[in-house]
């Protein structure tokens, strides 16, 4: 009996409205876990090379994680996998909420769609039925009110969890994601024009199988633990939000580093969620501003105090937490005086979503952001790469490439109708949208050469909130990580935290006074923690584990022993390790299929700070890319371009 | 007697070995590690501190193999 996970795959087909159950062996699992890592073995064999990413013949698979649904907490992430649209490479995307538990409660540890629906659809799934549903009443609604309609539609079926693509993934928006627990997003590598060009509107989960795990007592005194130790982790009230740009400035000002303790981190991340960065990183660089050639010179206090993230939980009426989340970093806010919202209720808007239409556009206009977050959920359109894109059409408008005769819109930094208007027609696909409605690449291409300048993009996709130039291992995961611009992989400062060294024989320790310049030079020492990130990252999404989790460090939150307590496996952490290189390479090697050249994804000379910013905390900083890229490829173990030799994995 | 110490990012910590270990004396207390650190007294209001992992004030006594935690936040990535 299988021990964690599911031990299959449920496979549909929406061209011929087929489905089947695929047993996979325990060997696969023990090669590559479930999750992201399943995916990648299942669609790398099954996807052939040179497949269209719109096309029938791309797979779009819903994973959950090989320790979701186990009793162990901080495990309840999804991956959706497939050939991504917007790099023409790997794509994946991961996300919260409680869609992972339904996926294993249906009895799979992944579904897996290929082909075409003649028209809109949903797919309804319980246990080890699916049935193929019209779809044509939600198609153009946005994607809050679709998934409430199909939850509600579907009630008396029980608990219920569904995943959804909003009008910006049904008209093929190429940075468009996926959407549950009314506006979580798995929101990268246009995963939701990959279900909007299979017509495919939503998937209804409802499941009530039993997920066994090997050792059940062990898994429970894990989380005891670990949730004794979150529950202590509490600031006092007298922190306030307006406190934290001086953390920032002191942070960014320190020349050396040590080991972090990440329970400490925790305390933030449950007061305020992710948007503690919203002005902690703006002193001390880590934020970018005015599409990253900005400082703080540029959007200085009396700008950013505007979202000092007490100003935002303010309006937080409830705490929102994804399934087994012991920390509960989401939040719901109150929006009732806010007009231009539909509903009295939104997301809280996530760090991300605040700098990419805050600094990044330099708005300072908090209501607006809230607006635009809606927005997002509502029209399915991911964060990151929309602000992204629409900073590269401001600048393309301040700098004369396109004017009001093109745009009808006067882009102007700070304009908050003008950014707004944007978006909207980006997510309608109409007017000048059209043009921005698929990322930055895209628009680069059809704007001209010149822009290119201004185009801020690794390989095809945005890159997250935060600048390599204060964190270059962060810049080597932007630009040598199969899924380019994740600002999800690892960092410096991620590492100084997760104590990986007590547990992984070849990671490098972090010792106190470790010199912070030394982060900066193509070294073995730096190319063996950035390979140590990429490869925990898989084991992490592998198991369905947050990354905030990850953040809390494994001296707390004790991964390996929880994945050897589920499967009864008895793994050591090197051998896990070896796990996530395995499906990296795997990864990686299907971009190599697909003709990537990884060299190619280095960053543009503005991230990699050629030339250097003239003021501000980064002034003078530079990153030698390629070189870092070369060291990290050989610490996976790959040859120097980049190139893994997965047989020999 | 030795003990673990995540030291704030404010403050120089020469007083902690490589792998921030500081030496204690029988009956130190929380206030100890504020004066070794340098952390001025006046801001342990604000200075979140936990021993173990449970909230710890200035009079808390430490003993050999502690873990003294002081608010870091962390900025990146």
């Amino acid at each position: 009996m299988a021990k964690g996970y599911m031990g299959k795959l449920l496979i549909v087909d929406l061209s011929n409205k087929s489905f089947r159950e695929e047993d996979i062996s325990e060997e696969v699992y023990r090669s590559y876990l479930s999750g992201t890592g399943m995916g990648a073995y299942y669609l790398y064999h099954h996807i052939p090379q040179g497949t269209d990413p719109m096309g029938p013949d791309n797979l779009l698979g819903f994973m959950s994680g090989l320790l979701t649904g186990t009793g162990s907490v901080m495990t309840g992430r999804w991956s959706a996998v497939t050939k991504s649209p917007l790099t023409g490479g790997w794509g994946d995307a991961n996300c919260g909420g409680n869609l992972s538990i339904q996926i294993k409660k249906c009895g799979y540890d992944g579904i897996i769609i290929g082909g075409k629906s003649p028209s809109p659809v949903y797919l309804f799934i319980q246990d080890g039925a699916v049935s193929f549903n019209d779809a044509s009443h939600l198609w153009g609604m946005d994607a809050i009110e679709s998934e409430r309609m199909l939850l509600e539609d579907n009630k008396d079926k029980g608990s219920v969890a569904a995943a959804v693509i909003g009008p910006a993934g049904e008209k093929l928006s190429l940075i468009s994601g996926i959407s549950n627990d009314l506006g979580r997003y798995a929101a990268r590598s246009g995963v939701g024009a990959v279900m909007g060009s299979k017509n495919l509107k939503g998937v209804v989960l409802k499941g009530t199988k039993k997920i066994d795990s090997d050792n059940p007592e062990q898994i429970r005194a894990i989380s005891k633990e670990y949730i004794e130790k979150i529950k202590n982790a509490k600031l006092p009230g007298l922190v306030k939000g307006s406190m934290l740009p001086i953390m920032g400035l002191l942070t960014g000002k320190q020349k050396t580093y040590g080991p972090m303790d990440g329970m400490m981190t925790a305390s933030a991340m449950k007061k305020w969620g992710t948007i503690a960065n919203n002005t902690m990183g703006i002193p001390n660089g880590d934020n970018p501003i005015k599409n990253w050639s900005g400082s703080v010179r540029d959007y200085p206090w009396r700008s950013y105090r505007s979202i000092n993230p007490d100003s935002i939980i303010n309006r937080e009426t409830k705490k929102y937490s994804c399934h087994s989340c012991v920390i509960g970093c989401g939040g719901i806010c109150d929006v009732k005086n806010i007009d231009a919202i539909k509903g009295d209720e939104s997301h809280k808007p996530e760090y991300e979503t605040i700098n990419a239409f805050g600094p990044l556009l330099l708005n300072k206009d908090l209501e607006s952001l809230f607006i635009i977050n809606d927005m997002l959920n509502r029209g399915g359109m991911d964060s990151i790469s929309a602000g992204n894109t629409i900073a590269f059409a401001i600048e393309c408008y301040e700098n004369g490439l396109i004017d009001k005769e093109y745009t009808k819109i006067e882009l102007h930094w700070g304009n908050v109708q003008a950014i707004i208007e944007l978006l909207r027609q980006m997510i309608a696909r109409e007017g000048v949208g059209a043009v921005f409605a698929d990322g930055v690449k895209k628009a680069a291409e059809a704007i001209g050469i010149e822009s290119e300048a201004y185009a801020m993009h690794v390989g095809g996709q945005e890159p997250g909130m935060h600048d390599a130039r204060m964190d270059p291992i962060l810049g080597i995961h932007f630009a040598a990580d199969p899924t380019p611009g994740r600002h999800t992989v690892g960092g410096g400062m991620y590492y100084n935290i997760m104590h990986l060294w007590d547990y992984v024989s070849w990671a490098p320790k972090v010792s106190k006074g470790s010199v912070k310049a030394d982060d900066y030079i193509a070294s073995d020492e730096i190319g063996l923690k950035s390979a140590a990130n990429a490869c925990i990252k898989q084991v992490l999404d592998g198991s369905g584990g947050c990354f905030f989790a990850l953040a809390t460090g494994f001296n707390h939150w004790r991964l390996f022993d929880y994945l050897n307590a589920a499967t009864g496996w008895d793994m050591t952490p090197d051998e896990y390790m070896e796990t996530g290189r395995r499906i990296q390479s795997l990864r990686q090697a299907f971009n190599i299929r697909e003709g990537i050249i990884p060299m190619d994804n280095a960053l543009n000379d503005r991230m990699a700070g050629n030339p250097p910013l003239k003021e501000g905390p980064l002034a003078g900083k530079s990153i030698p890319i390629g070189e870092m890229m070369k060291t990290h490829f050989k610490h996976m173990g790959w040859d120097e371009n980049g190139v893994p030799d997965i047989e020999a994995r | 007697m030795k003990i673990k110490v995540y030291p704030p990012p404010f403050i120089n910590a020469e007083a902690l070995d490589e792998d921030n270990y500081i030496e204690i004396n029988e009956g130190d207390t929380v206030r100890q590690i504020y004066e070794k650190l340098r952390i001025p007294l006046v801001l342990s209001p604000l200075v979140y501190c936990t021993v173990n992992y449970k909230k710890a004030k200035l009079n808390t006594p430490l003993k050999e193999g502690d873990i003294v935690s002081f608010i870091s936040f962390m900025s990146g990535g």
